[in-house]
């Protein structure tokens, strides 16, 4: 399995800094971030990654916005991307599904099964 | 006057005794020595005219206290006998008697006869006036001036006849009844007699009975008496007159006693009427009373009410539904309330009739509680309510009269929910942002992702992320039971399989069970369930995980379906210590445990089972534990099967460990 690399974006510094970690350490893959949308937009854009764990709620873009113009964007079009969120109420996971997202994973997560939910998400261990 | 009581048998034979009596007095006492004289005679007859008046003014009180045919021709009748019996003394007596064209012997008898015959005839038509007012009611009822105008004809006629006209001999000697005229007037008695007899009313009523026995002793008078005088003031002349006094008390007798009765029936009934209207005042006033209170409690409720009738036209509105609405009353009464108030959907898409709750609670009388409809205002605008429609029955058709509906605005509430739910998810931002550092990072440390650590500082880690896991679980029940139970978790249902959700909830509780040294195993039964499959996991989950966590190593916990009728039933069965019969209820409630060391030592929130609880009765079932301290427990709950899938196979699939 080549090493994948996986674009975080959370405008929480600890979050970030506690998931990249995980996913360095613990899932071996090269991890960039973000620490909104707008900058998550320009670092999946240059960077291409094989996925992005995107936070639903921040400042100014949220996640849902950020995906958006994801989606709009040729060049980021195809990345998968995974919901990182606290919002667990069944009908709001319901809807971020319908975004048309990869896969919706719940805060606060576990960083030593981190990369292996997420790498059953997207289908990686396969 | 009528005495209800039946006095058949008695009267009957009284009058048998007076009959028979009176004739054998005759043949015991005729051709009897005694004679009497013109004086004498003219004092009985006073005495007759005196009694007959006053017989004659009592029938005339008692027809006009409640006017009857019988009544007037009784008192008619005994006005004239009293005038003729007068005239009868008057003529008969020394002073006049000279100056009459006939001898003593011809008008004497003669002008007698005249009173008999007069009364005995009217005492006929009495009861004849009686069968014709019994048989045409009220138009049956005789003008009672036709009948004072032929007495009083009648009455002159007969004045006039003894003044002017010369009467025939009066006595015939050589025939078997001396005086044979007098078997005229007996005739009619007795046909008044038999009349009254057939008429029956003697059987019961008082006045009656004393006009019978009047009657009789009116004929046997004639006809025993009478008729066999052979000469005036002879003893058959006497006691015949003095059986005319006799009869004539007994009609007064008889009005006597029945005016009696008729006076304090009358009495009685006032009484009653009396007592009739003062109850009548007294429940009026308490509707009065009522009607204001319910106007009261109307006009000061603040959800609307306002009725139906059966084909859906509003009858009623409290002022609440005009305040809510914005309609007038003179806009909504008498309209039809699915046009006025229900017509359109929220989103302005038409309402149809056919669908209506509404409909359903006028044809078919189900109450219905409506919580997501709206109502459409005055001004085109809608709002958000919740309303309970209840049909009112008509016992007496036995049929569905209309109904009442009972509303409230519902608009503060929504928000309120609205607040709420978005109150609780920055609640649940704000706290699991830090918890997902912290526990991450913990994690990390523990993990020995930054390092092996010594063992003392592992442990401490270890520590820190057992209870990082159990206040995240907290948080984390907290918001589940406080939106379910408030009704704030969208149940997503759909169609879902009890084989998948059991084996989901045992993949999920698999490894708790394998650390734990437990076996799992599970008897699904093949059944769609209208169920949100999270929240039925969520479910199975919590009671895997509690019984896992009180079973011995080695020790099974089950998960069992099974069919049982129009629902299915789910229980998880464990070997463990058992929960005490006392606390089989409680464990329910939240923040309950048997032990109140359990939350710290099994690491449990004590909302596990609450939440469980709330989402089985979410889905329209009920929960329930049963257990045997020592030996184990048993947590069953029942979730409805949707109507289609009822004729499913409820045979259970082979167990799979």
């Amino acid at each position: 399995m080549t090493t994948k690399k996986i674009l975080i974006v959370d405008d929480e510094d600890h979050i970030r800094e506690v998931a990249k970690i995980s996913l360095e350490m613990v899932g071996g893959w090269d991890v960039l971030v973000a620490g909104s949308g707008s900058e998550g937009l320009a670092e999946a854009k240059s960077g291409q990654p094989d996925a992005i764990l995107l936070d639903v709620m921040m400042p100014d873009m949220d996640g849902p916005a950020t995906l958006q113009r994801l989606q709009a964007d040729e060049a980021t079009r195809h990345i998968p991307v995974i919901l990182l969120t606290a919002k667990v109420q069944a009908a709001e996971r319901l809807r971020f599904a319908a975004l048309g997202v990869s896969g919706v994973l719940a805060k606060p997560f576990d960083p030593m099964t981190l990369p292996s939910q997420v790498a059953e998400v997207l289908c990686w261990n396969q | 006057m009528m005495a209800s009581k039946d006095h058949t048998a008695s009267r009957t034979a009284v009058y048998i005794a007076l009959g028979l009596g009176l004739f054998g007095a005759y043949f015991l006492l005729r051709g009897g020595p005694w004679q009497g004289s013109t004086q004498l005679h003219t004092l009985m007859e006073v005495v007759a005219a005196l009694l007959a008046s006053t017989v004659g003014v009592f029938a005339l009180v008692r027809y006009y206290s409640r006017p009857n045919n019988t009544f007037l021709f009784i008192c008619a009748g005994f006005m004239g006998t009293a005038l003729l019996d007068g005239y009868h003394a008057v003529v008969t007596s020394s002073l006049f008697a000279s100056n009459f064209p006939s001898a003593p012997s011809s008008w004497i008898p003669w002008s007698w006869i005249a009173s008999r015959l007069f009364l005995s005839i009217l005492l006929t038509l009495s009861w004849l006036a009686w069968r014709r007012e019994n048989r045409m009611g009220e138009a049956g009822v005789i003008d009672r001036r036709s009948v004072y105008a032929i007495v009083g004809l009648l009455t002159v006629g007969s004045f006039l006849l003894f003044t002017l006209v010369p009467m025939p001999r009066a006595y015939y000697l050589e025939f078997f009844f001396h005086r044979p005229e007098e078997l005229l007037p007996a005739g009619f008695f007795l046909v008044a007699l038999l009349g009254y007899l057939a008429k029956g009313h003697w059987k019961h009523d008082d006045f009656e009975h004393w006009l019978v026995l009047s009657l009789i002793v009116g004929f046997m008078g004639q006809a025993m008496f009478m008729s066999f005088s052979g000469q005036l003031f002879d003893f058959e002349f006497g006691a015949a007159h003095t059986l005319k006094k006799v009869s004539y008390i007994l009609v007064l007798t008889g009005l006597l006693i029945g005016m009696y009765h008729l006076f304090k029936r009358e009495e009685n009934q006032n009484i009653q009427l009396q007592t009739e209207i003062t109850e009548r005042v007294r429940a009026e006033g308490e509707i009065k009373r009522l009607v204001r209170d319910n106007e009261l409690i109307l006009n000061s409720v603040a959800e609307g009410i306002y009725g139906l009738d059966k084909y859906g036209a509003i009858t009623f509105v409290n002022p609440a539904v005009t305040d809510i609405t914005g309609w007038s009353e003179l806009e909504l009464i008498g309209r039809i309330e699915h046009q006025r108030l229900r017509h359109s959907q929220r989103d302005g898409s038409p309402n149809p009739w056919e669908t209506s709750p509404i409909k359903t609670t006028l044809e078919r009388g189900i109450t219905q509680r409506i919580t997501d409809e709206v109502f459409w205002r005055g001004d085109g605008t809608s709002i958000p309510v919740e309303y309970t429609c209840t049909s009112i029955r008509d016992r007496e058709r036995n049929e569905i009269a209309g109904a009442v509906v009972t509303f409230r605005d519902i608009t503060k509430r929504i928000a309120m929910d609205r607040m709420k739910d978005e109150f609780v998810s920055v609640v649940s931002h704000e706290l699991r942002t830090p918890l997902t550092s912290i526990r991450g990072s913990l994690g990390l440390i523990a993990g020995g992702v930054m390092g092996v650590l010594p063992d003392k500082v592992q442990h401490m880690a270890d520590i820190a992320v057992t209870n990082a896991e159990r206040l995240i679980r907290l948080i984390n029940d907290i918001l589940d039971i406080e939106r379910v139970e408030s009704g704030g978790m969208t149940m997503a249902k759909t169609a879902c399989d009890t084989r998948a959700l059991m084996a989901q909830a045992m993949e999920l509780t698999g490894g708790m069970a394998a650390k734990a040294g437990v076996t799992l195993c599970q008897s699904p039964v093949p059944v769609q369930l209208w169920a949100d499959p999270d929240r039925i996991i969520q479910a199975f989950t919590n009671l895997l995980t509690n019984a896992i966590k009180f079973s011995p190593m080695g020790s099974t916990v089950s998960l069992m379906a099974q069919r049982q009728g129009d629902h299915v039933l789910f229980q998880v069965t464990d070997q463990g210590r058992g929960i005490p019969v006392e606390n089989l209820e409680s464990i329910f409630e939240r923040f309950k445990q048997v032990d109140a060391s359990d939350s710290r030592e099994k690491g449990g929130t004590g909302l596990g089972l609450a939440i469980c609880r709330s989402i089985v009765q979410q889905h329209g079932g009920s929960i329930w534990a049963e257990s045997t301290v020592g030996k184990g427990s048993t947590f069953s709950f029942t979730l409805p099967v949707p109507q289609e899938n009822r004729l499913e196979s409820s045979v259970p699939d082979e167990i799979d460990a």
